[in-house]
């Protein structure tokens, strides 16, 4: 057998369950682990390079090359580059915001600096073709991380990439080019080294810390890899079992060891540029903006009606059903996480993020029932070689150009209405629509200062959020927002509410439209060819 | 008996309800077959403790609703109900709208209306209180009932109602409470049955030849039948998951009960209209889309969260406690959660199939009932309390008045028919109904509750552009010829309304809001339209 080719290393001489401890673990949670449990012979390197196994992964980076063509990108990922670019220029981190008009000069760190570096210096060095490459190359990461995690768990590589397939959707939906697509790639690696030390590898458990500090770094999704280190301590400090529950004590050693880890990476969380201040990022915004929980696409519900939530609905009535059915054995540790992360995705749908990879070595490990195993003999190895050659060279062969990827942005940012600006004299302020907020500071800041953007954090607060959702959704309060910011211009989507209420209202004269925006000037508020837009109001700012 | 009761914990509940009741009184008193109080005289009966906790439900129940907060569709049902009973005729075309004006329209629910209609004109408003209050009191009897008798344990079976009854979002006084009762009686029906008890279930057609003609939910009533009698079909023992099979009698006597039924959707003054109710939502993509009740599950209040809490309590129960279930009732179960998830209002669907599984979960658990530990003193002092308190607090008409004024547009109804405004005139459609009941038919409505109605026709798809404020949407007004709008201060519309100049607000309160074109402005008329008491237009059946 040789189902733990994805977690060998390279030309190392392994045994599949290299203990004792992991092959009881492996009987006992009915992982069709591929028994018998024999140290196999040292492998070629082509040998591991080529395998079955090996194809399904490339078969998933194939499918996440397709999905990355579409070039689907949050709105956040401009502003991301943008700051990323202004370090990588500076070598200073912004610690005030200089891109808005609406809340200039306020106090604002970047938590997200050095994925932001990451972004800015692939834009640097590829454009639109260097971000599309880092997306492809991290869902790819993400992907094979989660086949390699569903592998280990289940012991069955075949099931694993069967289970990674049937959430594969679940999963690109978090692949948005933002920094937080290396936070999901961060708990993975989380999951597998803790998986790996479960299994008797420990050395793998240092980098945790190491990790830690990048990933604090990064995203502040890195609470969530704090607290999985927390859950596999915690739920190896007793030992039952209890119905199809099991917990296994650690032993002293471990236990020790596994502390200190816990221990250094919560040390970690203060070696950053801010100081402290990134570790209190999460907190911040889960209790203290209610606004951006309420508002933001990503915080609301999984919204069950669309294939994405029932998705996860069959997911979860799935497991229900097996296990009344079929008595799945649990790790505690397992079930704890498992549990969590199922209400934090019925409440948030970006928590699909992390249910997704507690859920996948489950459902990997359940399909293992059903789904045989890979047999190294019967594999063939120039099969495998030519169909990832294939795969490969057809990622490679459709891989977008940069003409291709403008006009996928054009699709949904203000490409061409930020092309008008560039060439037209619009009076300002101008109030922006919230996803827009973020190209326009990539494309046009700081000397453009947008009205909002998609920094939550800075604008509640100071109720700039409450306001823009007061215009947005023209609320009683609209007009009078608008005169008390002095907007003379207005850059929306052109099927928003707002488009249509300007088109009817007297003041506001449409000066540019397309299928993706539409710019709306007031009418009393001259533009003068060639000067650039203003981000003061207009002492005459009167009426719509 | 045709099948034994599954995973319901091991109880004495049984013998103690057939055991002899202490004391020579037995013989000189009535006494009961019912259930857990087979055998008990009926004082010992009323002043129970399983008695007293039903009661307790109730209070439960009537605190929560005599706020009156009632659905916005409920004023047309009455006014429907009304039209029936004034004429005896059933409406086949709409006489309400100007938008659907004529349009073929059955009254789905002119069961569910005659009965609202009649309690309104016997009790007016607390007619309708006492109404809303009596029968999510019934509804939490049954399902008190349902998951004692399926426990074995009163205890449990409170608990699990109890914890329920939060789920509940349909006691709004529209036919789907009834409904909901249905569903509850019909469980309690399929149980007994499964426990021996055969009379009752030639039952079940009968409340079908009611149900189909108070509400939709019908379907689903039919489908429970369906369940249980297919889950006997086999016997099957996987896992935790166990079925038996039926003994050849019950599954001749339920499987005509299930025809019977099936034939009884076609008992109506509308011959099979009715029956097509169910399915025609998988034709009203806009209607649930956008409809508040069909949305998906949105967890912003507190019974959602408990939704995901219990679902998932069930798994990590299920994990250490290896419970063994009964094929129909894992079904159903999953099959209420499933509906949940999809449409908020089916969160009571899932409240009603998942609370047999948690009383039987709750029963492991709660010590069981023991008649020989009874205070009947004090039970009895504790219902007296709870009936007197709420006896005592009944809300006055008044009180229910007030409440109306504080959701409705009562004021600018009176406005409305206190001058002269010029028409067509657009609305809110959580208006249409109280529009529809307090001056219809003359008053034409834009849109209200009948989805089904205004579909179709397209008017409900402009109505939500309209309040989308999609692309083109304001066209709709002219398109209608809209000459004034009666909204709420809160709409988008209203606010654009105030800044265009053609348009004049010319009444307004902290409900609603009336705006007229400038060129169509309000005039004072002191005779005034009443539309209380109209016959129905448009013809009828």
């Amino acid at each position: 057998m040789s189902e733990s080719d994805l977690i060998v290393p390279l030309g190392q001489s392994i045994s599949v369950l290299p203990t004792e401890q992991d092959r009881a673990e492996v009987l006992r949670t009915n992982d069709l682990a591929v028994a018998a449990s024999q140290t196999i012979t040292p492998q070629t390197i082509w040998q591991l390079a080529f395998s079955f196994p090996a194809m399904l992964g490339v078969i998933l980076v194939g499918a996440v090359g397709t999905i990355a063509r579409t070039f689907f990108v949050d709105p956040d990922v401009w502003w991301h580059v943008k700051f990323g670019q202004v370090i990588l220029a500076t070598h200073h981190l912004p610690t005030t915001d200089i891109y808005s008009f609406s809340v200039a000069g306020q106090h604002w760190i970047d938590a997200e600096w050095l994925g932001d570096v990451l972004l800015g210096g692939m834009y640097r060095l590829g454009g639109l073709r260097g971000l599309e490459l880092t997306s492809l190359i991290l869902g790819s990461a993400i992907l094979i991380a989660l086949y390699t995690l569903a592998a280990m768990r289940s012991g069955n590589s075949k099931a694993a990439f069967v289970a990674t397939a049937a959430v594969f959707v679940m999963t690109v939906v978090s692949f948005n080019l933002r920094p937080q697509m290396l936070g999901y790639l961060f708990l993975i690696l989380t999951l597998i080294i803790l998986q790996r030390f479960r299994r008797g590898k420990r050395r793998a458990m240092w980098a945790l810390p190491i990790l830690m500090v990048v990933w604090v770094n990064v995203h502040p999704s890195w609470i969530i890899g704090l607290g999985v280190i927390g859950v596999y301590l915690a739920s190896g400090l007793v030992e039952f079992h209890l119905g199809d529950i099991a917990a296994q004590s650690w032993s002293n050693s471990d236990r020790l060891r596994l502390a200190i880890v816990l221990g250094l990476c919560g040390c970690a969380t203060f070696i950053t540029p801010y100081g402290a201040a990134l570790a209190e990022f999460p907190f911040k915004f889960a209790f203290s903006l209610p606004l951006n929980i309420k508002n933001i696409l990503e915080w609301l519900p999984i919204p069950f009606g669309s294939p994405l939530g029932k998705m996860f609905l069959a997911a979860v009535l799935g497991v229900i059903a097996f296990q009344v059915v079929c008595r799945f054995a649990w790790r505690l540790e397992e079930l704890a996480l498992f549990l969590f992360t199922t209400t934090m995705a019925c409440l948030h749908v970006r928590f699909l993020l992390i249910f997704v990879p507690i859920f996948t070595p489950l459902l990997a490990t359940m399909l293992a029932r059903w789904v045989p195993p890979y047999k190294r003999k019967i594999d063939r190895y120039l099969l495998n070689a030519a169909m990832m050659a294939t795969v490969v060279a057809f990622t490679i062969w459709y891989f977008p150009t940069q003409a291709e990827l403008l006009q996928s942005a054009g699709k949904t940012y203000p490409v061409a209405a930020v092309e008008f600006l560039n060439h037209n004299s619009v009076p300002g302020p101008m109030y922006n629509n919230y996803g827009f907020g973020g190209y326009l500071i990539w494309s046009r800041g700081p000397e453009h200062k947008v009205f909002m953007d998609g920094r939550g954090e800075l604008y509640e607060p100071s109720g700039v959020f409450t306001d823009y959702l007061e215009i947005a959704d023209i609320r009683p309060s609209a007009f009078s927002l608008i005169k008390k910011y002095g907007f003379q211009s207005c850059l929306i989507k052109q099927d928003e509410a707002l488009a249509t209420v300007l088109a009817a209202l007297p003041d506001w004269q449409r000066v540019y439209g397309d299928e993706t925006s539409v710019l709306y000037v007031r009418r009393s508020a001259s533009p003068v060819v060639g000067a650039r837009i203003s981000s003061t109001p207009t002492e005459n700012a009167h009426g719509l | 008996m045709g099948f034994e009761t599954i995973s319901a914990p091991e109880t004495n509940e049984s013998s103690i309800a057939l055991g002899p009741l202490g004391g020579g009184s037995r013989a000189s008193r009535p006494v009961t077959q019912l259930g857990i109080f087979a055998g008990a005289s009926i004082p010992q009966v009323l002043s129970s403790f399983a008695f007293m906790l039903g009661v307790c439900l109730v209070g439960r129940v009537y605190y929560a609703l005599r706020s009156f907060d009632v659905d916005p569709d409920l004023w047309w049902h009455i006014k429907i109900g009304q039209s029936i009973l004034a004429t005896h005729r059933w409406p086949i075309a709409d006489p309400y709208s100007f938008t659907a004006a004529g349009q073929h329209w059955r009254a789905y629910e002119w069961l569910g209306d005659i009965i609202f209609a009649a309690v309104y004109r016997v009790g007016g408003l607390r007619g309708l209180g006492a109404l809303l209050i009596v029968l999510g009191s019934l509804f939490a009897l049954a399902l008190y009932y349902y998951t004692t008798i399926r426990c074995n344990n009163p205890k449990a079976g409170f608990l699990a109602t109890a914890v329920l009854i939060n789920l509940v979002n349909v006691f709004n006084l529209r036919p789907q409470m009834l409904a909901y009762l249905y569903l509850v009686l019909t469980l309690i029906v399929l149980e007994r049955f499964r426990q021996g008890k055969r009379g009752e279930i030639w039952l079940l057609p009968l409340l079908m030849v009611v149900w189909i003609n108070t509400h939709g939910l019908w379907i689903i009533g039919l489908g429970t039948i369906g369940a249980y009698l297919a889950s006997g079909l086999v016997t099957l023992r996987v896992g935790g998951l166990e079925t038996q099979r039926w003994n050849a009698p019950d599954r001749r006597q339920l499987s005509l009960v299930f025809l019977l039924s099936v034939t009884a959707i076609f008992i109506t003054p509308y011959g099979a209209g009715l029956a097509t109710l169910p399915f025609q939502m998988n034709s009203s993509p806009v209607g649930l889309a956008n409809v508040q009740e069909w949305q998906p599950m949105v967890f912003n209040l507190p019974g959602d969260k408990l939704f995901v809490y219990l679902l998932l309590g069930f798994l990590l129960v299920q994990v250490l406690a290896r419970l063994k279930w009964r094929l129909e009732e894992l079904g159903l179960f999953l099959f209420g959660t499933m509906m949940a998830f999809l449409h908020l209002r089916f969160l009571s669907l899932f409240a009603v199939f998942f609370a047999p599984v948690f009383a039987v979960i709750l029963a492991r658990w709660l010590p069981r009932y023991d008649r020989a530990k009874e205070i009947y003193a004090l039970n009895a002092a504790v219902i007296l309390s709870l009936l007197g308190a709420m006896v005592w607090y009944f809300p006055s008409q008044s009180d229910y008045s007030n409440i109306v004024d504080r959701n409705l547009p009562v004021a600018a109804v009176r406005y409305l028919d206190t001058h002269t405004v010029p028409v067509p005139m657009y609305n809110r459609y959580e208006f249409g109904g109280y529009l529809l009941w307090a001056r219809g038919p003359e008053h034409k409505v834009f849109i209200d509750g009948r989805g089904e109605l205004y579909e179709p026709v397209g008017i409900l798809s402009d109505y939500i552009r309209l309040a989308n404020f999609n692309p083109g949407s304001l066209e709709v007004l002219q398109k209608y010829n809209i000459q004034s709008c009666l909204l709420s201060p809160g709409d988008a519309l209203s606010t654009v309304l105030t800044a265009l100049p053609d348009w004049k607000k010319v009444f307004s309160d902290d409900h609603s809001v009336l705006f007229v074109r400038r060129q169509g402005d309000a005039k004072q008329r002191p005779e005034v339209p009443t539309a209380q008491n109209d016959p129905v237009a448009g013809g009828g059946i």
